[in-house]
């Protein structure tokens, strides 16, 4: 077999792999956005199917305006763009101490209280935390959100955000220092705009983890008007009926925003990923 | 300019952070935090909302409804008594009585039951489930219980008539099957249905899960007592005998409620025990639905007729501020009117019911209705599933699994605090 039809019988088989992984990883999306299109009587059916005989958008209008999915969609992206420049700003400063000075005994028993924290479940602290928030007042408000979610991303952000300090030169900060730059002038003007595509790619962590947080959503608050969209998703299943239809709805329409977002940033989103993975 | 800059940006942060932020109302005596679990935009909701509105008005009073899912209200409720930030009035399950019981923030309304103008409607099991340690902790405003409901028409194409025992159902085996492409009986294998089912089965042969001891504590006597024993491993051998006659799909063994209820409404298992939720499909699936017939559950020839009885209470919380009004609230929700309204086909009350055979078949089967006992659940009817996985995906003994659920039951109980001498 010559060298040419060896590559392409090589390249056949990547896509052909290629293909099934994306049918693979496409197709529970392919079923709810069908799902969503269906009439109850059609997503009821004895055998189910791929095809749609009267597609319909039942589902999305009762799901948007019978169930005030508006209003849960706002509350979604306050507390989970608010927790994402709050951990932002957190994670920068302390990421920064993280790579610049690790030797110091303070930034080491920190890390690793880091570390240590992220071995806890979520749910172990349900109880501490919700008598926390009760002694600040913040339960039934969107300040008990935003600050439970920063706090769980906090330690992996920072973790990233050192790991992309430590990619780049202290030389360049050095040479910002003799131009007479101060150390936080030097960090804004310097470094930070070398590390945008790890900056959006903790970014995006920190807003994907607070829209899909499910359990502090129904615990810190009571009232719809605070509803966030997660917890909200489970009104559709009954305690003996699940409305398919409105779940898969409003499943959809919880995933837009993500995969929107992520579609316009995912070019920084990977080079994020990479940056300080390979230390030359 | 930079620095302000920054400066403007990290007080914008926290100002977005905290813009939103403000203390929950929480103790006013005029407000009723009242926490349900209806399907919005369901004919429940479409009834109740108005009324609660109306009784508000007219009691002057604030009525903050909100809804969850039973899930979501059990784990709200656990965090909220541990931060002493309970609502008023909430709709629970009976599987809450016993747990939520303990814990202490259940209000006594024995009194208020006593002066309730419709509790001679209430049945004396209803009354029971209410009831723990002595107390009435709740009014029922959902109450149901499980029928074997069978497609007249697939049985008919079979020539198998409504099996009435066991060994009717075991004799039948995969015949319906042959015939028609459908399994014959129903079994739910996993998932919150799985327990009740099995609850029931061993209602019908006289045991129950955990008995109640001279000292007012629970044990499980089945590994004390050889009679017991043999009873609660026929019911795992019915199960076991179920798989292996045909009479129903293999894949049961791990089915949950969701998938179960709808194998029935379509048409692929002929005879399911569930509950008249099901009558909501006859708009979905007409074609599939309109030879449903509603009978008793089969029994063991040496056992008795049994169901489970659901009903469901009204808790209202110890420590309301308005616990007067809240208990008011509550009964409303029992009420004739509010019944007739929201609940006329799974009501508590003798005396609100429909003519359709989702409501009359379900009703004549009350008497027969049995309850879980007010203990502790959540780690039990874990211990059921296990139990019956035992049997029916590991292939262990039915005997074995009895005496496991035996031991586990009882240690379930020391570890919640409800065991005999804890």
């Amino acid at each position: 077999m010559s060298i040419a039809s060896r590559r392409r019988t090589s390249t056949v088989i990547t896509y052909v792999l290629l293909a099934l992984l994306a049918v693979y990883t496409l197709f529970p999306f392919l079923w709810m956005v069908m799902s969503a299109l269906k009439p109850a009587n059609e997503i009821r059916a004895r055998t189910p199917s791929f095809l749609i005989a009267a597609p319909t958008l039942d589902n999305f209008v009762r799901v948007l305006v019978q169930h005030d999915f508006l209003v849960y969609i706002r509350n979604s992206l306050v507390v989970s763009l608010a927790a994402c420049a709050l951990s932002l700003v957190i994670s920068l400063l302390a990421g920064y101490v993280f790579s610049r000075n690790y030797r110091m005994k303070a930034v080491q028993t920190t890390n690793f209280a880091m570390l240590v924290s992220q071995m806890i479940p979520g749910v172990l602290l349900l109880v501490p935390l919700y008598i926390t928030m009760r002694n600040l007042g913040l339960l039934d408000s969107y300040g008990a959100l935003i600050l439970a979610y920063t706090t769980f991303v906090i330690p992996l952000s920072t973790f990233m955000l050192s790991s992309a300090y430590d990619s780049i030169p202290t030389s360049l900060e050095e040479a910002a220092e003799i131009d007479g730059a101060s150390r936080l002038r030097t960090l804004t003007s310097v470094v930070i705009p070398v590390m945008v595509p790890s900056i959006v790619s903790v970014g995006l962590y920190a807003f994907i983890t607070a829209w899909n947080e499910f359990m502090f959503g129904y615990i810190f608050t009571s009232t719809d008007a605070l509803r966030t969209i997660t917890p909200a998703i489970m009104l559709f299943k009954g305690a003996n009926t699940v409305d398919w239809g409105g779940l898969m709805a409003a499943s959809v329409i919880a995933v837009l925003p993500v995969a929107i977002i992520f579609l316009f940033l995912q070019r920084y989103f990977i080079s994020g990923l990479m940056s300080g993975a390979v230390k030359g | 300019m930079r620095k302000k800059l920054i400066i403007v940006a990290a007080i914008g942060t926290t100002a977005l952070a905290l813009g939103g932020c403000s203390a929950s109302g929480g103790e006013d005596p005029d407000t009723i935090e009242l926490w349900t679990s209806w399907t919005e935009g369901e004919s429940t909701a479409v009834a109740l909302e108005p009324l609660i509105e109306a009784w508000a008005e007219e009691n002057g009073y604030t009525v903050n409804q909100s809804n969850f899912t039973y899930d979501q209200i059990h784990e709200k409720l656990i965090a909220s008594a541990a931060g002493g930030n309970l609502p008023d009035v909430v709709w629970g399950l009976p599987e809450y009585v016993g747990e939520f019981q303990k814990i202490g923030v259940l209000a006594d309304v024995s009194d208020a039951w006593e002066a309730w103008e419709d509790a001679s409607l209430v049945s004396d099991s209803v009354k029971a489930a209410m009831t723990t340690g002595g107390a009435v902790v709740g009014f029922p405003y959902e109450t149901t219980v499980r029928a074997y409901l069978v497609h007249d028409d697939l049985l008919a194409e079979s020539g198998v008539s409504v099996p009435e025992t066991w060994d009717d159902v075991l004799a039948v085996g995969s015949t319906v099957e042959d015939a028609t492409g459908s399994s014959f009986y129903g079994l739910t294998g996993a998932g919150v249905r799985q327990p009740q089912e099995l609850f029931v089965y061993l209602a019908q042969k006289g045991l129950s899960i955990a008995e109640e001891q001279p000292d007012g504590g629970y044990a499980n006597t089945w590994n004390d007592d050889p009679e017991q024993l043999v009873k609660a491993t026929e019911v795992f051998q019915f199960y076991a005998d179920l798989m292996d006659s045909g009479a129903v799909n293999p894949n049961s063994a791990t089915y949950g409620w969701e998938e179960t209820d709808d194998n029935f409404a379509t048409g692929l298992t002929a005879t399911f025990v569930t509950g008249n939720w099901l009558g909501e499909r006859e708009a979905s699936n007409p074609e599939t639905m309109g030879d449903v017939s509603v009978h008793a559950i089969p029994y063991p020839e040496d056992g008795e007729p049994a169901t489970y009885l659901e009903s469901k209470p009204m808790f209202v919380m110890a420590n309301s501020e308005s616990l007067e009004a809240s208990t008011e609230l509550a009964e409303q929700f029992a009420s004739e009117e509010w019944q007739s309204a929201a609940f006329a086909d799974r009501s508590a009350l003798s005396s609100v019911t429909t003519d359709s055979k989702w409501s009359k078949g379900f009703a004549e089967l009350l008497d027969t209705g049995v309850a879980y006992p007010p203990v502790s659940l959540g780690e039990i009817t874990q211990d059921m599933q296990d139990a019956l996985a035992m049997v029916l995906q590991d292939g262990e003994s039915p005997e074995a699994a009895a005496m496991w659920l035996s031991d586990a039951i009882n240690e379930a109980l020391e570890a919640s605090g409800d065991a005999s001498g804890s």
